[in-house]
């Protein structure tokens, strides 16, 4: 068969070859840039892992067997995914490929001599001729003073100029560039660390692994690169948006905090678009809410909690859930909280806050007892009380300074309410790296797309006593206008240093 | 009067002259006879739309007394403003008044859906948006959204063309070749209005980029309009099939300013709707 025969001529060397032109043909990468936009597209609609594990629960919890299937194709972690690093490695491969025997050519280009005039000028782009009592060598003088490339042929009547190197020079960096940002990417996933804290007023927080809520970093981060230092909470203002117009929409965050590094403390104001930095470690500050302060006394008297309890927002006006655990009461005791800041008992939605500042503090509260499986040794969850295996055993509505009596004889105290405010830790010794490479690829850019290549001949077609016939003509792919400006420039020049 | 209240005046008053621009320059897309007539007074109009709502757009920002970026109403009435800029811009300097209705429509169209969906009253910035990288990412943002709706425009008559019989609409190639350096002009500056994005996420949120559905969308559009480059150089692909990739790419902008702005949830949630 001829197609067999085909194959057996090619040889597995052939193959090679003809792969890697079909890789690195322009088409191709025109495809998997095509392809690529297509394959990001999953992971902006469905939750992703890396940015909101709450979520991708949420989605496992309301669609169980879809879920299955999705997390097999990894479309819960799209941009970590097989799939999807498969086609920016073979779209990087792609564009290797076809820059580093660009890289050869633009080189020889850059040392090579350039090539003569042609012998007629007649019919080439934007001809004409004049008479000018300059010879070429002078003209090659003035064009090289302008940043021109010349050279003289070697019987002296014809002149070539060149100019829009940059061009190309620009387009090579543009595509190294992006290739360098990718690898400064992967470098920092590899590096990086970053993690979540809740903190809570005039609480500290110290940079260990173990004081995070929540901690991820690189494979090949190292503990003992984190920077030491600890801070407290020394007052977090909040402020909202009292007037007709956009009521309850966040103003002002402003936390104060007490810094401690080795040998040095120092106050610190950190406000949203403005961290805390120390050593390439940068804490942000992300987001905020309430933490009530309960008391719970047992029927002898004697405190078993005394607590801030940071209580999660469910909503812009901070309608918040929040759960207390005693286990080690003599009666082990739950408590499900609900905290409003500006409470009211709405008819059709029950309590909900209206306003997120605490224009009247309310809490809902109500009590379980049984066994709350803190011993069971699995882990669980702070803001989650299971109350299926557990008997309720009163509820209630209180305002700070409230006492309620429970029927077992226990008693909790809705103290007061604090802040808090949470962090977002995060150290990426890749972000400088790639940094440089925007800004590299940026530069590239702009003289890739707008440097122009052109080139000008200029031979003498006539030589009179005093005046020289030279006629002009250029070269370009690119803009001709912008070459018929460089034409009427150049005898412009001329024209200004003849010599009278 | 307050400011405020005058912007929204002036904006009604911008719909309503863009209506009588785009009216016009239909009938000259139709009719060859008076085409160039219909087609100066349809430019008269859309400058004067121009005019007006840049005026509002201003009014807007002294009445928040801040850059008018700061919700999806504000984003709207400056992006139709870039769009009718970036066109009456291009006018100046090349014969394209025949693109009128596909540039005028579109803006029209946003901002009737600013003035009835999108409507925010003014106010201050939430502090996540308190920063000088507002000016500069959402700025650039909006001036290459203007261009890309020119190339939108050219793309949409490249494939129009052969299907319909306009007057003075140019052969593709011209066509083919204004909507690819309204792209030259519009690429670098969404890239740097991207890379500008990403400094300011490393300074609000920690890192320079996370894959929030904006993000990803704007890359998404990166994407696209850089094949779009790319196919112009490449044999067989100018034309139609460039023209396609540029209307995908479009599409791509503005499923990121509406679906992920109202649809889907991610850090950059500040529509105010």
């Amino acid at each position: 068969m001829i197609e067999n025969n085909i194959q057996i001529n090619l040889g597995l060397g052939g193959w090679v070859r003809w792969i890697w032109r079909q890789l690195t043909s322009m088409t191709t990468a025109l495809w998997l840039l095509l392809l690529l936009g297509l394959a990001a597209i999953p992971g902006s609609i469905l939750p992703q892992r890396s940015a909101s594990l709450i979520r991708v629960n949420d989605f496992k919890e309301a669609n169980p067997r879809l879920f299955e299937i999705y997390d097999q194709l990894g479309l819960f972690e799209v941009y970590g995914s097989f799939w999807f690093s498969a086609i920016y490695i073979l779209l990087m491969i792609s564009l290797a490929g076809c820059i580093v025997p660009r890289i050869k050519i633009h080189a020889k280009n850059l040392v090579e001599p350039i090539q003569e005039a042609p012998l007629r000028l007649l019919n080439q782009t934007g001809y004409r001729a004049i008479e000018t009592n300059l010879d070429l060598e002078k003209i090659n003088k003035l064009a090289q003073k302008s940043w021109w490339r010349t050279k003289i042929s070697a019987d002296g009547n014809s002149l070539t100029i060149e100019k829009g190197y940059l061009r190309e020079t620009g387009n090579l960096l543009f595509h190294i560039a992006i290739l360098f940002i990718t690898i400064a990417v992967a470098f920092g996933a590899l590096f990086n660390y970053r993690g979540t804290i809740l903190l809570i007023e005039k609480d500290e927080f110290a940079n260990t692994v173990t004081q995070y809520d929540d901690f991820r970093a690189g494979g090949l981060f190292r503990v003992e690169r984190m920077p030491n230092f600890s801070f407290v909470l020394e007052d977090f203002e909040v402020e909202f948006e009292r007037g007709p117009n956009q009521t309850g929409s966040p103003r002002e965050f402003i936390a104060e905090l007490a810094v401690t590094e080795p040998g040095l403390d120092y106050q610190q104001t950190v406000v949203v678009n403005k961290p805390l930095v120390i050593d390439g470690t940068k804490a942000f500050l992300t987001g905020h809410g309430y933490a009530p302060v309960i008391k719970v006394t047992d029927d002898a008297g004697r405190v078993v909690f005394d607590k801030a309890v940071p209580f999660l927002p469910q909503d812009a006006n901070f309608t918040s859930n929040g759960v207390v655990k005693i286990p080690d009461a003599n009666e082990q005791i739950g408590l499900l909280g609900l905290f409003l800041p500006t409470g009211v008992l709405d008819e059709e939605l029950g309590p909900i806050s209206i306003f997120p500042d605490q224009d009247n503090p309310l809490a809902f509260f109500s009590a379980w007892t049984g066994d709350l499986g803190m011993d069971s040794g699995i882990p669980q969850n702070v803001y989650r009380l299971e109350t299926e295996n557990l008997e309720q055993i009163g509820l209630a509505q209180l305002a700070p300074g409230d006492r309620w009596e429970l029927e077992n004889g226990y008693q909790v105290e809705f103290v007061s309410v604090k802040r808090f405010a949470s962090f977002q830790i995060a150290y990426d010794p890749g972000r400088i790296w790639a940094f440089i490479g925007s800004i590299l690829a940026m530069v590239g850019l702009m003289f890739g797309l707008f440097v122009t290549r052109r080139r000008i001949w200029l031979r003498l077609e006539g030589i009179g006593s005093s005046q020289n016939k030279i006629g002009l003509a250029g070269l370009t792919k690119q803009s001709e206008e912008l070459l018929s400006r460089d034409l009427t420039w150049l005898v412009k020049k001329i024209r200004e240093s003849e010599q009278r | 009067m307050t400011a405020g209240n005058l912007s929204n005046l002036f904006i009604y008053a911008t719909i309503l002259i863009l209506l009588l621009a785009l009216i016009t320059y239909s009938v000259a897309l139709g009719d060859s006879d008076k085409a160039r007539k219909n087609e100066n007074i349809g430019t008269a109009f859309t400058w004067l739309a121009f005019g007006i709502l840049l005026v509002a757009v201003v009014l807007r920002g002294i009445s928040s007394q801040r850059a008018p970026w700061g919700n999806m109403y504000e984003f709207a009435i400056t992006s139709s403003l870039a769009i009718l800029g970036a066109y009456l811009f291009v006018s100046l300097k090349k014969e394209i008044k025949y693109l009128g209705v596909f540039v005028v429509l579109p803006s029209v169209l946003l901002l009737g859906l600013a003035v009835t969906v999108l409507y925010t009253e003014a106010g201050p910035l939430v502090p996540a948006l308190r920063s000088g990288w507002l000016v500069v990412h959402v700025s650039a943002a909006i001036i290459s959204y203007g261009a890309f709706s020119v190339n939108f425009a050219l793309s949409v008559l490249v494939l129009l063309r052969g299907r319909f019989k306009f007057s003075r609409v140019p052969a593709t190639e011209r066509l083919d070749e204004l909507a690819y350096r309204t792209a030259l002009f519009a690429f670098p500056i969404w890239t740097f209005s991207v890379i500008a994005g990403a400094i300011w996420a490393e300074n609000a949120w920690g890192r320079y980029w996370g894959w929030d559905p904006k993000e990803t969308w704007a890359f998404i559009t990166w994407l696209i309009y850089a094949a779009y480059l790319h196919a112009r150089v490449t044999r067989g692909w100018s034309g139609k099939k460039a023209a396609a990739i540029a209307l995908t790419a479009y599409a791509s902008i503005v499923f990121n300013f509406f679906g992920v702005n109202l649809w889907i949830t991610g850090l950059h949630s500040y529509a105010g709707v």
